[in-house]
């Protein structure tokens, strides 16, 4: 019986090559879409899951909340947490903390510049990363040691056993000195796999009297530059523990005085919680070692992908029903000599389910082939890995059944409820009217689906585009940055290499400095005040230390008053908290802080006088800091991120780049002409450049790759509704031949019968146009409000997409229409 | 074999009821070959199609062997029709996509019979009606009384004691025409009850007995001697 079902099904699908392959490959990009995006929603949602007790593991994260400001959030915490926290709350087994310190490696005469995390010796009882050699109790026994990757092993080894080695190493352990230290490799561990938040080549060992001239890295609550990780106990409660951070700040951070009042910082600032499975999708803010992922995005591409499979489903059901009058003689036979209605539905989902079978394969042929190009769109290395991988093949064969029913279901009931002595008596057509208004409506579907799509590329594509042509207050084109290891590096070679590199032809301004923009970074946030005018809340504007050139090589206008300049000698950021109170110190703001101080014009605000924090936060002492100028908002981050108060000042003890502006040169030349001089200057040091307009680009990465990821899937749903428009089009122009026919016999031109039948088409465009719109217009308004800095929706995307849903389906069904049209009407009417 | 009483059939658009079958009171006893007759629209079809309970009654009496079906379930129908009656139509109604033997063997398909035993029984019929030679055709490629053929041997494959025709003639010349009723002929000498709907005087006189219908009533039955 089943071979019977088969043997009809594939004859079928044979007989009606254009039908078949329209539902097949229809199919076929549907489900290769859904198996792509399945691919990501898997690898997104798999996060860290090779870390045993996961769900037991928390990542503690910090957010200050500050009045006027969008809030500071990051996945980082205070250093000093950890130790009270273990004591304060039962519930937490273990913790670990972790850092990140500045080296160079050595391997030979090769100097590689290498990110050495820094963890407690708990490291292993909280993430319990897989060893390879080597014994996790003793491992990090002290801060001699190191752990190594299995693929640092070999770069650094090579086929040699790399436990007992030595790796000679530099840190940066103050802002004027470079130790070295040597480590002996104490274990190795697996490397850490792509769906990881962590980024570990090298452990070695906190050790906080390393950092005694550095004290902020790890014993102070306000400077954030270490990630908390808590495993709790089974039976304990993350929430409850959660709910306790309010007292426990509240006891534990210090509050300082400020212009007379006690400034609680435990007031601004929340500890939370994030669930380690949940840290790729949920953290946000800075202090990520890799761009994280965004739990909106992949629901919203799972529910693409659900879309474009239910568009290619629509089709086999158009298809289906539109050919049930094909059907019908076979339907009506069988039932003649005795099949019963659930063997005939049988029959027509096992022809579905076969048909979607044949699409699965070429679906999967069809992902090998993208998987190269949508790895490099996502930077992603996605494979679908079938050897053991047991519940992929058993979801894909799901899909498949689910496809097939879906699909099939309503054609089968439609099928197989033909009465046989209406279709039997001289072959009679049996095209089941209902079936026309259900085909309308699910047309309508597909292409409001579409039309949906297409406004959302639209929208995502003009915001991307916004985003990335917005003034970002200063001329990123022709810019490029060299980067230095160390203070103490940058303090030795920074100044000769800036009087080498100007020399060099090409060469328009150099300048060094601290934090230049592009930079992700949200630190050196300061609390000032104007004295006489008490602000209710205090004022906190992020600080920049940059050069006098700074403002020139980046072309940052000037709104009023003057640069920072080295003919006044005040310009200088004084050293030591005793000098930087008695002298003062001139400054540069934005406007962004020119607003936030309370001053109407930047003319006003120069002259005017600040307060801020002198030295560190515990030596209680305050400074003057004077406005010189005011110059434009510069954008540091991308334009996701507001911009944000800040002053410019020239603290030279802590420039460590270099960044060059150039006219007439390509970057490449240039980066070769700087590199000869840095290695004359620092031959031990690792040489590394960026160019500032490919830095900016990068802020935008993930847009863009959405950007991209929506075009082409809104693409291909157009394209499956397209081949099922062209599929219910040839079948119309079949069907109404003998109507046409008549038409023609009294009178119809040509050009109106193909009127005649694009318009029957373009209707159900229409109207999906009116459902897509609104539904289009309230989610990209959400999604547009996540942008601090947005376009306006405006008209055009929506009129973009109606008017190419509109020209795509007029093109896809004008040739049978003018096919139909030019028949001769005589065949047509003889016919029947 | 088959009993109708008192059997009416009125079809029912929005506006307008027709009654294809007025009172009819006919009885076909086992053996018999009996021809139903009658200008267009008289409700042969309609009369046939009742008899091959690919349509119920609206009123009125229907006993198969004794067993009153009126009332049956669509599913019950299907099982006593798969038991007991084979179809021939006019347009032979062959599946294009399936071989004559797969043709044939579909009548098959829907009884629970094993894969050897229909083998033979197709390959016994198929040589029965002289088409053997074509097994592995499709329909298209064979001549409109080859077509037939086939489908007298799907109707007969599952031995069915019942055999409705529809106009098996009005498609093929008059030779085709003979070599088909030749073969009824056959298979009611051999005890397969026929009904016969035809409006062709030449295969009416093959049959033993003619039902003359107009307008839905029975109107004068002839026993027709045996040719």
């Amino acid at each position: 019986m089943f071979k019977n079902y088969l043997t009809v099904a594939v004859r079928n699908l044979l007989k009606h090559r254009l039908y078949s392959a329209i539902n097949i490959f229809g199919l076929a990009i549907g489900i290769a879409s859904c198996i792509l995006i399945a691919l990501f929603v898997r690898d997104e949602l798999s996060y860290d899951s090779f870390i045993p007790n996961g769900e037991r593991i928390y990542r503690v994260e910090t957010r200050f909340d500050i009045p006027g400001r969008s809030p500071i959030i990051g996945g980082v915490s205070p250093g000093p947490a950890l130790a009270i926290m273990l004591k304060d709350f039962p519930g937490i087994e273990a913790g670990v903390r972790l850092g990140r310190a500045r080296t160079t490696f050595k391997r030979g005469a090769e100097v590689f510049r290498e990110d050495l995390t820094l963890a407690d010796p708990s490291m292993f009882d909280v993430l319990d990363l897989p060893l390879v050699a080597g014994d996790k109790a003793k491992a990090l026994a002290d801060n001699t040691g190191v752990v190594i990757s299995e693929s640092m092993a070999r770069k650094y080894f090579g086929a040699a056993s790399p436990i007992g080695q030595v790796i000679d190493a530099t840190f940066s352990f103050s802002p004027t000195e470079v130790t070295a230290r040597p480590l002996l490799v104490t274990a190795v561990f697996k490397d850490l796999p792509d769906n990881s938040h962590l980024k570990i080549d090298f452990i070695s060992r906190i050790n906080e009297s390393d950092y005694e001239k550095m004290p902020w890295m790890f014993k102070d609550w306000t400077s954030l530059n270490t990630w908390t990780y808590l495993k709790l106990r089974s039976a304990a409660d993350a929430a409850n523990i959660e709910k306790g951070f309010k007292a426990f700040t509240a006891r534990n951070v210090p509050s300082f005085p400020f212009s007379g009042k006690e400034l609680k910082i435990s007031d601004y600032m929340t500890l939370s919680l994030v669930k380690l499975e949940d840290i790729h999708l949920k953290s946000k803010g800075m202090g990520q070692v890799k761009p994280p992922g965004d739990a909106k995005s992949v629901a919203t591409f799972a529910v693409v992908a659900a879309m474009i499979l239910l568009i290619a489903c629509i089709n086999f059901t158009n298809l289906a029903t539109a050919r049930a009058s094909q059907r019908a003689r076979e339907v009506a036979l069988r039932k003649v000599l005795g099949a019963k209605r659930p063997q005939l539905i049988a029959q027509f989902l096992s022809e579905s389910v076969l048909t979607a079978l044949v699409a699965l394969v070429i679906a999967v042929a069809l992902v090998h082939l993208a998987l190269p190009t949508y790895n490099t769109v996502l930077q992603k290395q996605l494979a679908p890995d079938l050897a053991g991988a047991g519940p992929l093949i058993a979801a894909m064969f799901g899909l498949i059944a689910l496809v097939g029913v879906v699909a099939g279901l309503y054609p089968a009931m439609v099928l197989s409820g033909f009465l046989p002595s209406r279709i039997l008596k001289a072959n009679k057509s049996a095209a089941a009217e209902g079936s026309g208004r259900l085909r309308t409506a699910l047309v309508v579907i597909q292409f409001a689906i579409s039309i949906g799509l297409l406004v959302c590329t639209a929208v995502v594509y003009s915001q991307t585009l916004y985003a990335k042509s917005m003034n970002v207050g200063y001329d990123p084109q022709d810019l490029m940055v060299v980067r230095t290891t160390s203070q103490k590096l940058a303090d030795d070679i920074l100044r000769t290499l800036r009087e080498e590199v100007a020399k060099l032809p090409g060469v328009t301004a150099v300048t060094i400095g601290g934090s230049m923009p592009p930079d992700s970074n949200n630190n050196n946030n300061n609390i000032v005040e104007v004295p006489g005018r008490p602000s209710p809340t205090p004022i906190l504007l992020e600080q920049k230390s940059v050069d006098y050139e700074f403002f020139t090589t980046f072309k940052v206008p000037l709104l009023a008053g003057r640069y920072l300049d080295e003919a006044h000698g005040g310009d200088d950021f004084p050293h030591g908290t005793d000098a930087q109170v008695r002298n003062g110190a001139n400054i540069i703001i934005n406007e962004n802080a020119l607003r936030r101080l309370g001053f109407a014009s930047p003319q006003e605000a120069v002259g005017q006088q600040l307060r801020s924090g002198a030295g560190r936060a515990q030596e209680n002492k305050t400074m003057m800091l004077t406005i010189v100028g005011v110059v434009g908002d510069v954008a540091y981050r991308s334009v996701r991120d507001e911009m944000q108060g800040m002053y410019f000042t020239r603290n030279s003890e802590e420039f460590r780049n270099l960044v060059v502006r150039y006219d007439g040169v390509a970057g490449p030349a240039l980066r070769d002409a700087t590199a000869k001089i840095w290695r004359e200057l620092a031959p031990s040091d690792p040489y590394t450049t960026q160019f500032v307009p490919q830095l900016v680009q990068e802020q935008y990465r993930a847009e863009d790759a959405q950007t991209k990821l929506f075009a082409a899937f809104a693409g291909l749903a157009i394209v499956i509704a397209c081949l099922g428009l062209y599929g219910l089009a040839a079948f119309t122009a079949e069907r109404r031949t003998k109507e046409i026919g008549i038409r023609k016999v009294l009178g119809a031109k040509v050009s109106d019968v193909v009127r005649l039948l694009v318009w029957d088409f373009s209707k159900p465009v229409l109207v999906a146009n009116l459902l897509a719109w609104p539904a289009a217009y309230m989610l990209m308004r959400d999604w547009l409000n996540d942008y601090p800095y947005r376009i306006d929706m405006g008209s055009i995307p929506f009129a973009v997409a109606g008017i190419g849903a509109i020209a795509i389906a007029w093109i896809t069904v004008a040739s049978h229409a003018a096919r139909a049209a030019q028949s001769n009407p005589i065949h047509a009417l003889r016919y029947e | 074999m088959l009993t109708l009483q008192n059997l009416s059939k009125s079809y029912r658009t929005d506006t307008v009821e027709t009654t294809a079958l007025n009172a009819v009171n006919i009885e076909i006893r086992q053996g018999e070959f009996a021809a139903i007759m009658g200008p267009s629209g008289c409700g042969k079809s309609t009369l046939l199609n009742i008899i091959g309970m690919l349509d119920t009654p609206t009123s009125g009496s229907y006993l198969f062997k004794g067993e009153e079906i009126a009332g049956y379930s669509e599913a019950k129908l299907s099982d006593i029709r798969k038991e007991n009656i084979g179809f021939i139509f006019q347009s032979f109604n062959l599946i294009d996509e399936l071989t004559v033997f797969e043709n044939v063997e579909l009548a098959l398909l829907y009884h629970k019979i094993g894969a050897q035993e229909r083998k033979a029984r197709v390959e016994a019929v198929m040589a029965k009606v002289g088409i053997d030679h074509r097994a592995e055709h499709r329909p298209a490629q064979l001549s409109g009384g080859q077509q037939q053929r086939v489908a007298v041997a799907r109707a007969v494959v599952s031995n069915p004691s019942l055999i409705l025709a529809d106009e098996p003639t009005g498609n093929l010349d008059s030779h085709h025409g003979a070599e088909v009723m030749d073969l009824l002929q056959t298979l009611n000498r051999e005890g397969t009850t026929i009904v016969m709907v035809t409006h062709s005087n030449i295969d009416a006189g093959r049959a033993k007995r003619v039902i003359n219908l107009l307008d839905g009533h029975v109107m004068a039955e002839g026993l027709i001697k045996a040719a």
